[in-house]
């Protein structure tokens, strides 16, 4: 997303301002906003940040890995309704025949491409929630994808310009000076990862010989040590010359830190890399609370079946690799969820794809997941006005239930609204303890200011 | 010379060659991808090279706001042919290069209205023509997107045609009534385009949202309402012509103002083409491109419809990595050709043992060499020091000058200079 639409976007949320807590001012929003929603970061609030790091993650502390599909995965042919001859009828040439689809209960089957997953759900290790999306869907890429990571539910259209995972972030100790809390494996820091004050820092996929770790040469380090200082006082040059100068020292500092997660093999697909990525750093134990890794691809308006299936496939086997890198030792403390900004119209278009559509099912993987179908799927036989899906579930509710539950927050603060729970775990992080119902205290919600 | 004349004269680009592609680019024995590298490392020399490069910074602009990317258009000479378009067209009116734009085989693949035929209309490219292109997001309803879609059928690829090219294809073309924008008629696709652009209030709309744009990418994010209220009466007032909107934009005292001075991170293209030109180096020889995709941009790879974004965007661990990887492989081909090494000269005889350049002097020299000359306009009295300190450190760990190697001070401040928060931003 650009700045402008992001400003759009904003200005959008800000039409009923007294929904904030403590209240925003519209030229603070966009400040903040300034930077594009898929990388929000804002010079003043930064300033405390001081290092990379962040405190071990603990026994009964749980880790969530987002997996953000990208484009509006067609929820349709990803947990293919067989039972449904409308669907067969909306889709002469992209159904899925039951035949082949993986059936993971009454007239239900997973996308053919997807076998992993059809046996983690055989396991009992894998939530599908059907039928999640939002009232008044939002059909654009942009607009949409902005309202699944800004989270909000206090008042429709309308909440701070934060992500709902950044805002979970705030809540934790020390949160505007351990960026390590949130992590994201590519280039830019999404708009969920971004809280009033916390902010998630972007990991590579291939460390190479980064700038920053070998400091055997007294040259070299001499030289390291003086970028790294570059910080240690105001720049005069505003506040991007500030944010240059610290993500220097911050770079440089991270280095010496992930430096052992990057040793040994990976996968060939892209996901397959961050996802096993992932599992390391979390072996190395840096105190890393929520990751976020993408997959783009899924904007299938045109031959969907091969390019859906080669996306859904790099899913499937990139997830099983990720928990076959994570040590026993965290298997337990593990969830894997995926989302995406919509799913697609129910109808197949003539170039043998889809258009933008509205509800979908997603993923809820691990250990601890208490696996079967949740929700109401979404029937191609009870469409809304404009011929697309019903949503029968909010995605804050899922939403709530991770935070709740797996995170130990309190789902009320971050989303601002009480959304309920799904049940969708059957026991807390860690060892074999009940679902935990100890929100931890949540710091107040500053808005922005 | 006054600021108007300057202004003129940058803005005069018949003195800059024409732009003819790399060879490659129309060798059969060349594969697609070949041919993206070397459209790459061309379009970055051009850049670094032109005597009037305001034309490829226009020509960048466009790219990033009528975005496609070459994994899906697949062909890199369709991508070239883009890239003509804009440098040729971007400074005229807009109208005209939205028309042309629209009918060329990147962006009807890139938005599928290449298979958007009569019957089964397909929304990708009627979506973002307003959403990204022209309005901005709600400046319009889903019936107008469908309406609009069903006015573009038929503006199809002919893919029998070598190479492939635009062709309309009346068969495939809905000629049903349609109602777009309380207008019911059986419109066309360019009919469209000439209605946002031609009618108020949306023409407006539409100058105000480029007009923003353009702001944000020369200035500084988030301009206020009177910058953006000359701007957008000058764009109007001239019928959208963007040669007249850049000529006001230049002149506005607000764009030599110190927000507009730190208003920008260099975006990982401006900041290469800086380190090449300080450098003399090429990107046909340093191969910027293995580098940009985690710097965050990739030329002809921006990663989505909606372009790049700014600032913040560029700043974050894995861009800075590749930021410096990338300068310390400039600096190694640089050192070869005796980059800043001015700075390790000494005295004539008998102060052969006494560097000629204080240390002040070397780290300006720097920062001259990219553009930064501190007798000009200051540069961050902070940096500075951290420069000075640094080499004053490293001068003293190699004893008597006249007998040491003293090529690392002027290796790593090379690094370091590219790397400083002044050379950082725009």
């Amino acid at each position: 997303m650009n700045e402008e639409l992001f400003d759009d976007l904003a200005l959008d949320r800000l039409s009923r301002p007294a929904h904030f807590p403590g209240g925003v001012s519209r030229r603070r929003f966009l400040q903040l906003a300034g930077a594009g929603a898929g990388a929000v970061a804002v010079g003043p609030l930064l300033s405390t940040l001081r290092s990379y790091a962040a405190p071990p993650v603990g026994a009964s502390d749980g880790i969530l890995v987002l997996v953000m599909m990208e484009g509006g995965n067609d929820g349709l042919n990803t947990v293919v309704p067989t039972g449904e001859s409308r669907y067969y009828t909306l889709r002469p040439s992209l159904g899925i025949p039951a035949a082949t689809a993986l059936s993971v209960g009454a007239g239900v089957g997973l996308h053919p491409a997807m076998p992993n997953m059809k046996a983690r759900f055989d396991r009992g290790d894998v939530a599908i929630v059907q039928g999640v999306g939002y009232a008044n869907p939002d059909l654009s890429h942009f607009s949409s994808m902005g309202i699944w990571m800004n989270g909000w539910g206090g008042a429709a259209q309308s909440g701070p310009p934060t992500g709902w995972i950044g805002r979970y972030l705030d809540g934790l100790p020390n949160a505007a000076a351990e960026s390590l809390y949130g992590v994201v494996v590519g280039t830019s820091v999404p708009l969920h990862m971004v809280g009033s004050v916390a902010r998630a820092s972007g990991l590579p996929t291939d460390l190479g010989g980064a700038f920053g770790i070998d400091r055997r040469d007294p040259n070299d380090a001499r030289m390291f040590d003086a970028l790294g200082s570059f910080s240690s006082g105001a720049t005069g040059l505003g506040q991007w010359g500030d944010l240059t100068a610290k993500i220097e020292h911050d770079t440089l500092d991270l280095a010496q830190k992930i430096q052992p997660a990057y040793q040994g093999t990976f996968p060939s697909t892209n996901l397959g890399r961050e996802l096993t990525l992932v599992a390391k750093l979390i072996n190395t134990n840096l105190g890393i609370r929520v990751f976020n890794t993408s997959i783009g691809g899924f904007d299938t308006h045109s031959g969907q079946a091969g390019n859906q299936a080669a996306q859904l496939g790099e899913l499937d086997a990139a997830i099983e690799s990720f928990f076959t890198a994570l040590s026993p030792a965290w298997q337990s403390r593990v969830t894997v969820m995926t989302f995406s900004e919509f799913g697609r119209r129910p109808e197949e278009n003539t170039d043998a794809g889809t258009d933008h559509g509205t509800a979908a099912p997603l993923f809820v993987v691990g250990p601890r997941v208490k696996g079967g179908l949740y929700g109401t799927p979404s029937r191609t036989t009870d469409l809304d006005g404009n011929g697309n899906l019903k949503f029968h579930v909010d995605f804050r509710q899922v939403y709530a239930t991770v935070l709740d539950t797996w995170l130990k927050a309190d789902s009320r603060q971050v989303l601002g609204y009480n959304f309920g729970g799904l049940g969708l775990f059957d026991g807390g992080p860690g060892g074999g303890s009940p679902p935990v119902n100890r929100p931890h205290r949540h710091r107040r919600l500053r808005a922005v200011v | 010379m006054d600021l108007s004349t300057i202004v003129d004269t940058i803005l005069d680009f018949t003195p800059n060659p024409p732009d003819t592609p790399p060879a490659s680019l129309v060798d059969p024995a060349k594969g697609d991808w070949e041919r993206m590298v070397d459209l790459v490392k061309w379009w970055l020399d051009r850049m670094r090279t032109v005597p009037r490069p305001l034309q490829e910074k226009l020509t960048f602009f466009w790219h990033g706001h009528f975005a496609t990317q070459v994994s899906k258009v697949d062909h890199a000479v369709d991508m070239f042919d883009q890239n003509h378009l804009f440098r040729t067209a971007g400074a005229g009116g807009f109208e005209p290069l939205v028309q042309q734009m629209s009918l060329q085989v990147a962006m009807l693949i890139f938005l599928d209205n290449d298979p958007n035929e009569k019957g089964t209309p397909n929304e990708n490219f009627a979506r973002e023509l307003m959403e990204l292109f022209t309005l901005g997001v709600n400046q319009y309803t889903q019936a107008d997107i469908v309406a609009s879609a069903r006015a573009w059928t038929g503006h199809n690829v002919d893919y029998d045609a070598t190479p492939r090219v635009y062709r309309f294809y009346p068969e495939r073309h809905d000629t049903d009534p349609k109602t777009f924008m309380g207008e019911t008629k059986n419109w066309d696709g360019p009919d469209i385009i000439t209605r946002i652009l031609t009618v108020e209030p949306q023409r407006s709309i539409a100058a105000r949202y480029i007009a923003k744009k353009l702001w944000t990418f020369f200035a500084y994010p988030n301009p206020s309402t009177a910058v953006l209220d000359t701007l957008t009466a000058a764009f109007v007032g001239s019928n959208l012509d963007v040669h007249t909107v850049l000529r006001t934009l230049f002149l506005m005292p607000e764009f030599y103002s110190s927000t507009a001075h730190q208003g920008l991170v260099r975006s990982p293209v401006e900041w290469i083409v800086t380190c090449l030109r300080a450098t003399g180096l090429t990107a046909q020889d340093t191969n910027p491109q293995w580098w940009m995709e985690d710097m965050g941009q990739q030329l002809f790879e921006p990663p989505n419809v909606a372009g790049w974004k700014n600032n913040a965007y560029w700043l974050n661990s894995t861009a800075l990595w590749a930021r410096a990887d990338f300068a310390r492989n400039l600096t190694w081909k640089a050192h070869d050709a005796g980059f800043l090494m001015e700075i390790t000269a000494r005295q004539p005889a008998p102060n052969q043992n006494q560097f000629a350049m204080s240390v002040g002097d070397a780290v300006d020299f720097a920062y001259r060499r990219f553009g930064r000359d501190p007798a000009v306009a200051p540069v961050s009295a902070w940096d500075r020091g951290v420069l000075t300190n640094w080499l004053t450190a490293q001068r003293a760990t190699e004893g008597a000058p006249v007998y040491s190697w003293h090529d690392w001070e002027a290796i790593n401040l090379a690094t370091m200079t590219m790397l400083a928060p002044d050379v950082m931003l725009a």
